[in-house]
């Protein structure tokens, strides 16, 4: 949970140092790797009902889909992806998303998965990881557009 | 007699296994030879005929990986670094060899951005004379992760399906 012990919600930083120093605990690429499927496969299953057009993530080579759900003010991510390495991260991005405002949404970067050590490739020259983010960005901005005109 | 080192390598597409690899590349550094010396495909190609067989069409699909190889070897030598046998370990209990994971590139639709061996922690790519990314050590590759198709800009990467792997698990399962 994105909660800290007083029940109040984590910083968007706050969860990425989380991510990071969960990752350097583990020596090893290999091991890192071990977590980071771990991570993907632990993610609930997305209803396959969901796997729409609307929610199909473009720009990003492997398969994969975003659900962005909205309850009280608080989002939740639900994903799928034939990749697991891609259902990994999207897992990662869901645990950042988890209970905050679509307006929060756009302060959310990639930046720390360059700080997990399992690629070397800097996410901003990785097409696939902008175009994850620029999905739920726009999923984001769609539901805040929404709550306007209401 | 000790048993010879075995290591796969991607040889135009397929991964082959060779037998005796490190005892040639030790044996022929020992004898003085370089990889720029002008025969040096052919010393290779007879070394590496000894234990094993290569078909004559692919001579040359093999003196290109081997030299690069060998390349690789001797700069690892004459920098100092400990030389040691590779080890592609172990997937589920699997030996890693056995295991068909790694990715497959279409030279066609390789633009040589080289954002695969950036990507790669493990060193599965690299850049051929042409420009063009190639796989060369396949089962360093980790199984399950196919992160170098994400990056792959124009879609030139190809890996199998995570479902494959499911045989291999419940293959294990079944036998314990």
């Amino acid at each position: 949970m994105n909660t800290n012990e007083n029940g109040r919600l984590k910083s968007i930083r706050a969860v990425e140092k989380e991510i990071i120093d969960e990752f350097q605990e583990f020596e090893d690429v290999d091991a890192k790797y071990i977590h980071l499927f771990q991570l993907g496969a632990d993610m609930p299953t997305m209803n396959p009902a969901l796997k729409t057009d609307q929610n199909f993530v473009k720009g990003c080579q492997s398969k994969l889909w975003f659900h962005l759900t909205e309850s009280d003010g608080k989002l939740t991510l639900s994903a799928d992806s034939d990749s697991l390495v891609i259902k990994a991260i999207a897992a990662l991005l869901a645990r950042i998303v988890e209970g905050r405002s679509p307006a929060e949404i756009e302060n959310i970067s990639m930046d720390f998965i360059d700080q997990l050590q399992i690629w070397k490739l800097a996410s901003e020259r990785n097409n696939g990881l902008i175009a994850m983010l620029d999905h739920i960005k726009d999923q984001a901005e769609k539901m805040t557009g929404d709550r306007v005109i209401d | 007699m000790a048993a010879l080192s075995y290591r796969m390598l991607m040889i135009d597409g397929v991964p082959a296994g060779l037998l005796g690899l490190a005892e040639l590349f030790d044996a022929i550094y020992e004898a003085d030879h370089h990889p720029d010396d002008e025969n040096i495909g052919e010393v290779l190609i007879q070394g590496l005929r000894k234990h094993n067989f290569i078909p004559k069409p692919a001579i040359a699909a093999y003196n290109q990986v081997i030299i690069r190889e060998f390349r690789t070897y001797y700069q690892k030598r004459t920098g100092g670094s400990d030389l040691v046998a590779q080890d592609y370990g172990t997937w589920e209990g699997y030996p890693r060899e056995n295991i068909p994971w790694f990715p497959t590139i279409s030279g066609e639709l390789c633009d040589g951005c080289g954002k695969c061996l950036e990507v790669c922690p493990k060193d599965v790519f690299t850049i051929d004379e042409i420009g063009k990314a190639v796989v060369v050590e396949p089962f360093l590759c980790i199984v399950g992760c196919c992160f170098c198709k994400s990056a792959c800009d124009p879609g030139a990467i190809l890996m199998p399906n995570r479902e494959m792997l499911d045989h291999y698990r419940h293959g294990q399962r079944h036998s314990t």
